[in-house]
């Protein structure tokens, strides 16, 4: 067996701050030959980011160590190479991908100019016309189309796959060896992240590059990698042939993580017989004889577009336009779309954040556009929401307690504040939360807890229905899987209708009875979640469906 | 009973400020001058407006009992300073109160509300902040006559437009954010929004730039009072005193060292305490 391209011995990295250190990589060994892609997977926290920069030895040098290891990159060490060599090896022999390609380009040069720079850098005899035209056939070779025309536009006029496209120009413009990759997709909509994926592969088998592909996502492991490490608390702990490790996995973490799948819960799902009368005659497609909690009528949410010094409207941003949905009583239904398609919007519409240009939304019968602040306070408990980003999502200066029982003080529920706490810790109990929850801030919970604390927040009033947006996208699989759980839990037990919105296909398998996919501003596609997801009928459904990166092929 | 709003925020805030060395220094340093100041012209064997016409300009001196020397009116520089330290005192902290009393509720309303009424509501700032302010304060004097409680008025009205800006900007960002939404959904009245989820997230910018105003006030103060607007003779304040100090800095360097000497340690601890209160009241600090 030749050498491989990159091989990693027992390397460990400590992160020191404040007299703390941290244990991020624990000895950690893998290989990565030629051409070939190795997955760094695992959950937030877990150091593959941090093994990721500890190669290309880009950490700070005043908080990381290495305190054992080796680093052999075609034979040579990183760990003891001198700053001069690595800055000759980082971009022309490894380079870098990363997540966000709004923050990773810089935005005041063009992004011809910055492949330009990043050619010119590792090649200083270069000439400026043979540069650019190296950096055109880059930008054409990740098939941007129209490059040449592209080539002087800004960061800020291009999509996000667009960007994330220039950032794989740019670290390919110098034909590097090894590629290091840290989540380049999971920023992007999923057929855009498919059309990435795709590209990098057909990349790979171009350049006969090596890969190392970090990502949280086991559905593009299945896809991108031969071989795969999952990584738990800095230590390696399974690694192996991809198809191996995905279908029979050895350690119990690896276990846990791919039980935690969407796509897998779906099929641990209790079969539909055993769930509620609702249920089955959903199953059957009587979903229309049920009575409709929710009825949104020809909506249409309009943001106009303003110029000039009189700020008159001149156009408008039409997030939502002219959309008609019934949510049956006791119902999930998932609204599935790429971003920007309108559907958090719509959400918001619902729950009156946001003003509706037109059309009508009833609650229970109840019409409520056009009320004023005072007359939809009485109706507010019936409908709530709860947030995708668990940072924002709390009042960081309020005590959870304070968080959880101001809604009940708005709307004088309860005889005193005594039971207004005692309220707040039981419906903290139904999200699985202790008491002593209540007397602490929300910088001392996890993600996964936050989120918790903003779906109870949601419960106090004892809603009838409430919006989930994306409230489970920032989360770590696993955490995502409990929390999915515990809203079919509480779905059965608060009697609860619930729109998710999401754009997660696999979480919608899992949870939902009906699905409605939207695509610019309208809706495209409804039925059951099975109908929708088994057999959709509109194209941009079934390119959906079909960029959905799937564990089982 | 009910449990007063917050009390947890601020109960944990004084623990977590008791911690921090520096700020407790500079509190006790604070209480130290504002007690001077206030209780030892009482023990002062002269008073702050007697001229000694034999000892004029003299240095330190404790046989007669003119610990920080005499000015050169021959009146006692230690009575003086204290006597100045009360009305500097009192015009800084009550100024600067009125500012953030005024400045962080009319911002986060402006701000929180958005839109025509934000509109209207900084027109207001910026139309108040284009009057050119002596004029404003000439006009006052003229309409009411002279007093300590005018310049109080004057300064607060001109130091709570920069308040209300910084406050209107950060409720402008924090309106976005998801817990003032949820809050909005839960059905919490806008008021309760503003003192609840605005305001106490402005905390941190607000209070250092209120320790910021402090010292700004006292300048301020003394500004007027050397143009004849302010405090008048016998009576004083710290800036009075350190720009008559400082025309006799090189034969009688005293009359400007004590004055100066305290509004130094003032403004210093007030920018300690004012860094220890912002950390202490972020419930992120442990």
């Amino acid at each position: 067996m030749t050498q491989p391209l990159l091989e990693v011995r027992n390397l460990r990295t400590y992160l020191s701050s404040g007299g703390r250190t941290v244990k991020a990589v624990d000895d950690v060994s893998f290989s990565i030959p030629k051409g070939e892609t190795f997955c760094l997977v695992g959950e937030s926290g877990s150091g593959k980011s941090i093994s990721a920069l500890s190669v290309i030895r880009l950490l700070p040098q005043a908080i990381a160590t290495h305190p054992g290891g080796e680093i052999l990159f075609n034979g040579q060490d990183m760990l003891t190479l001198p700053e001069a060599s690595l800055r000759s090896i980082r971009g022309s022999q490894i380079a870098m991908i990363f997540q966000e390609p709004m923050t990773s380009l810089n935005p005041v040069f063009s992004v011809g100019e910055q492949i330009t720079e990043a050619l010119q850098l590792h090649h200083p005899t270069m000439s400026d016309a043979e540069a650019v035209e190296r950096a055109m056939l880059a930008l054409e070779q990740v098939q941007i189309p129209k490059a040449r025309e592209r080539f002087r536009d800004y960061p800020h006029q291009l999509s996000g796959g667009q960007r994330q496209r220039v950032m794989i120009a740019m670290a390919l413009a110098c034909e590097p060896e090894l590629l290091i990759a840290d989540e380049p997709t999971t920023a992007l909509d999923v057929t855009v992240q498919a059309e990435i994926l795709r590209l990098m592969r057909q990349l790979q088998d171009d350049t006969g590059m090596s890969t190392l592909f970090i990502t949280h996502d086991f559905g593009v492991v299945a896809q991108m990698a031969q071989q795969v490490g999952v990584m738990q608390q800095g230590k390696l702990v399974e690694v192996g042939n991809t198809a191996q490790v995905l279908r029979q996995p050895q350690h119990a973490y690896t276990q846990q993580l791919l039980a935690a799948v969407p796509e897998n819960l779906a099929r641990c799902r209790p079969r539909r017989s055993d769930f509620s009368p609702t249920m089955l005659t959903e199953d059957v497609g009587l979903k229309s004889d049920l009575p409709a909690l929710l009825s949104i009528r020809n909506l249409k949410v309009w943001f106009p577009i303003r110029k000039g010094i009189l700020r008159r409207t001149v156009d408008h941003v039409r997030a939502v336009d002219d959309v008609s949905l019934d949510i049956p009583q006791g119902q999930i239904v998932a609204l599935v779309g790429e971003s920007g398609c309108g559907k958090t919007t719509l959400g918001r519409a619902i729950v009156q954040l946001e003003k509706p240009t037109s059309g009508s939304i009833q609650l229970q019968g109840q019409e409520l556009t056009g009320l004023s602040a005072r007359e939809l306070r009485p109706l507010r408990p019936k409908m709530q929401i709860a947030f995708q980003d668990p940072q924002s999502s709390l009042n960081p200066r309020l005590l959870v307690e304070t968080t959880l029982t101001e809604p009940l003080k708005a709307h004088g529920r309860c005889a005193n504040h005594e039971e207004r706490i005692e309220y707040a810790a039981k419906i903290l109990a139904d999200m699985q939360l202790s008491r002593d929850t209540l007397w602490r801030y929300p910088h001392e919970f996890s993600g996964g807890q936050r989120q918790r604390i903003g779906l109870a927040r949601a419960l106090v009033l004892n809603p009838a229905f409430i919006v989930c947006d994306e409230i489970t996208s920032a989360l770590d699989v696993s955490v995502q899987a409990e929390i999915l759980q515990l809203l079919l839990k509480i779905r059965a037990e608060h009697n609860l209708t619930l729109l998710f919105i999401t754009h997660n296909i696999g979480v919608v398998e899992y949870l939902s009875d009906q699905t409605v996919v939207m695509y610019k501003g309208q809706i495209v596609e409804r039925g059951t979640t099975a109908e929708v997801c088994g057999n959709p009928q509109d194209a941009y459904t079934k390119k959906l469906l079909q960029a959905v990166p799937r564990l089982w092929g | 009973m009910t449990k007063p709003f917050n009390q947890g925020l601020w109960n944990k805030a004084l623990r977590r400020l008791r911690r921090n060395k520096m700020a407790v220094g500079s509190a006790v340093v604070l209480l130290a001058i504002g007690l001077l100041c206030v209780l030892g012209p009482l023990f002062s064997p002269h008073p702050y407006d007697e001229i000694y016409w034999d000892s004029m300009g003299i240095p330190p001196n404790a046989e007669q009992g003119f610990w920080f020397g005499t000015d050169a009116n021959g009146r006692d520089l230690f009575v003086r300073t204290l006597i100045g330290g009360q009305i500097s005192l009192m015009v800084g902290l009550a100024a600067t109160a009125v500012s953030l009393l005024i400045g962080v509720l009319y911002g986060a309303t402006a701000g929180y509300l958005g839109g025509r009424t934000d509109a209207l509501m900084m027109r207001l700032v910026d139309v108040l902040y284009a009057l050119p302010f002596m004029f404003f304060v000439i006009l006052l004097m003229v309409y009411f006559g002279r007093s300590i409680f005018l310049i109080f008025v004057a300064i607060g009205a001109v130091e709570w437009l920069t308040m209300a800006r910084i406050v209107r900007g950060q409720a402008l960002s924090l309106k976005g954010r998801a817990f003032v939404e949820a809050a909005r959904v839960c059905g919490v009245s806008h008021f309760g929004i503003i003192r609840r989820h605005i305001v106490p997230n402005t905390l941190g910018s607000v209070i250092v730039y209120a320790t910021l105003t402090v010292p700004q006030v006292i300048l301020f103060e003394s500004f007027l009072s050397f143009l004849g607007l302010g405090v008048q003779e016998p009576l004083t304040s710290w800036g009075v005193l350190i720009a008559e100090g400082a025309a006799q800095m090189e034969t009688a360097p005293w009359m400007l060292l004590f004055p100066a000497g305290f509004l130094a340690v003032t403004l210093f601890c007030l920018n300690f305490l004012g860094d220890g209160l912002r950390d202490a009241l972020d419930p992120k600090s442990t």
